[in-house]
């Protein structure tokens, strides 16, 4: 370095040396190595995950929200799935939820050439991890493809704070300090009409774990996280087996109802955590928010649930969620919207209309 | 590994990762200082020995085709580290949600003013977090950290930038 150093760089300097060299190597590390690499189809990368075959289950919903409309894809590894196994006709549609023109997220066009299209290291992603493709669908047919790669050993496309992304002809911008403690957002695209479309991935080891689309409308702005101290917690999911450990939260703390954003927050790495989602999701099919009734949850979907109630601002809050195993909670969504009683009853019966709080 | 304990660049040459007996030379001479590498960059101990050992195993699976394994394998952990980080984060995020926010456990002892910063460094993006550490523990360049993070020299300086600023930030308060 040609310049002093600043009292904040002499610090770090000295801290980043301190916590090195309190930091020693695991033993019998390189004999783990050799286990692993001796493992049957650990070396061969024709036996692992990859593009084509790593896809066995996928559902799609969509919710509306406000102006525009939510949609979640997620996928899940099974290496008995082939490419064939594969196509639109896994989409999972909520036909009552989605309007015939809401954009729903499907994949992949099988057989998408994804080389050439992104390079990491000078390697096209094909030959480096696995991918898949999200369109749009309309009543038209699909349009607007648009490439979501996980690299194997990379980051994710688009993971680059402020970059912008050329992807198959659209461009992705990823929002500033987009990753690390700020969440896991990968990209976000504007559309013509104003709404984003944020693209979510999330790897498990060295294959994609899940993969998350959604459109959002928020007062004309995209919204990606909360700031600091804007979580505000709505209501309480709670006398599921006696416990309260699950909350429902909005990231949105102004603005109007519709432009909210809800988090059921759960982890599955706690066990009585993992029991109040088993509880949530699997079992009566009418139970209470907040010692409210009129809270429905039914399936929608391969492991999904989808919980409703109604607010007492006369807005009904949906939320999806769907379990890759039967105790763990692996992507979410919710949505508010506004029905009238006949709506309610129509989408809700036999149940009967919400009981208001 | 160089004398100050740092990632050397350049251990092997071309195409002289072909057996185990070269993993196992580049593992000795590179192991301990990229687990530390991780170490600073996740700030976990779990997560940076995760992070080499897949590093590893993706380099001798590729040693075909890579050219400079010791340069690799770093790429290779600084991804790693940031897809575990992700995780991790985004783990943490949602129990701090339920359970309330929670001290990390110290590892190790460090003086007052230097747990502080150690502290502190949590509140930086992997990105940012990621680029000082190459600066000021591996003392590369902001080219060198532009090639090992996979990013523009200018988006480097940025990183280092902010970085530094929300560093200093914090430790003033």
């Amino acid at each position: 370095m040609t310049q002093p150093l600043s009292d904040v760089e002499r610090r770090l300097a000295e801290t980043l040396r301190e916590v090195a060299g309190q930091t020693t190597a695991p033993a019998g590390g390189f004999e783990r190595l050799r286990a692993d690499l001796d493992r049957p189809g650990r070396t061969d990368r024709s036996q692992r995950p990859r593009y084509g075959r790593l896809v066995a289950t996928a559902a799609a919903v969509a919710l509306t929200l406000g102006g525009g409309a939510w949609a979640v894809v997620t996928l899940s590894q099974s290496n008995q799935a082939t490419s064939a196994d594969f196509g639109p006709a896994d989409l999972v549609r909520v036909p009552d939820l989605t309007p015939a023109t809401a954009p729903l997220y499907l994949l992949p066009p099988e057989g998408t050439d994804l080389s050439g299209e992104v390079r990491y290291w000078d390697e096209p992603v094909v030959d480096e991890g696995t991918g898949l493709i999200i369109g749009r669908l309309t009543v038209t047919g699909i349009h607007d493809v648009v490439l979501v790669a996980h690299l194997t050993s990379g980051p994710t496309f688009g993971e680059y704070e402020g970059s912008v992304v050329q992807i198959a002809g659209r461009e992705l911008r990823q929002p500033d300090d987009a990753d690390g403690t700020d969440g896991v957002w990968v990209a976000a695209e504007k559309l013509a009409d104003g709404t984003w479309i944020e693209y979510t991935t999330t790897a498990s080891g060295d294959v994609l774990a899940q993969a998350v689309a959604g459109t959002i409308v928020v007062d004309g702005q995209l919204q990606l996280d909360a700031e600091a101290g804007g979580l505000q917690e709505l209501g309480r999911i709670g006398d599921l087996q006696g416990s309260q450990q699950t909350t429902l939260t909005s990231l949105a703390d102004e603005g109007p109802p519709s432009s909210s954003r809800f988090v059921l927050t759960t982890t599955s790495y706690d066990p009585e955590l993992g029991l109040a989602v088993a509880g949530l999701y699997g079992q009566a099919e009418q139970t209470t928010v907040d010692g409210r009734p009129g809270f429905l949850s039914r399936d929608i979907g391969p492991a999904g649930r989808m919980l409703t109630w109604a607010t007492s601002s006369g807005h009904v809050v949906q939320l999806i969620g769907y379990m890759m195993t039967e105790d763990e909670l692996r992507t979410f969504a919710a949505g508010l919207r506004t029905v009238d009683r006949q709506t309610w009853e129509a989408e809700l019966a036999p149940h009967g209309p919400p009981t208001d709080g | 590994m160089s004398s100050d304990g740092s990632v050397s660049f350049e251990v092997l040459e071309a195409g002289e990762l072909n057996s185990l007996d070269d993993l196992a030379r580049l593992y000795e001479t590179e192991h301990l200082s990229l687990i530390r590498l991780a170490r600073l960059v996740t700030g976990s101990r779990e997560l940076a020995e995760e992070s080499v050992h897949d590093a590893f195993l993706t380099v001798y699976e590729r040693r075909a085709t890579v050219k400079v394994p010791a340069a690799y394998l770093r790429r290779i952990v600084i991804n790693n580290c940031h897809s575990a980080g992700r995780r991790a984060a985004v783990e943490r995020r949602k129990l701090e949600l339920v359970n309330g926010r929670r001290g990390a456990q110290p590892e190790f002892s460090l003086a007052p003013e230097l747990d502080e910063t150690w502290r502190a460094l949590d509140i930086l993006s992997l990105d940012q977090r990621t680029a000082l550490v190459l600066r000021y523990h591996e003392d590369l360049t902001v080219a060198q950290i532009a090639e090992a993070m996979g990013r523009r020299p200018g988006t480097i300086k940025s990183m280092l930038s902010r970085g530094l600023q929300r560093l200093r930030e914090e430790v003033e308060q």
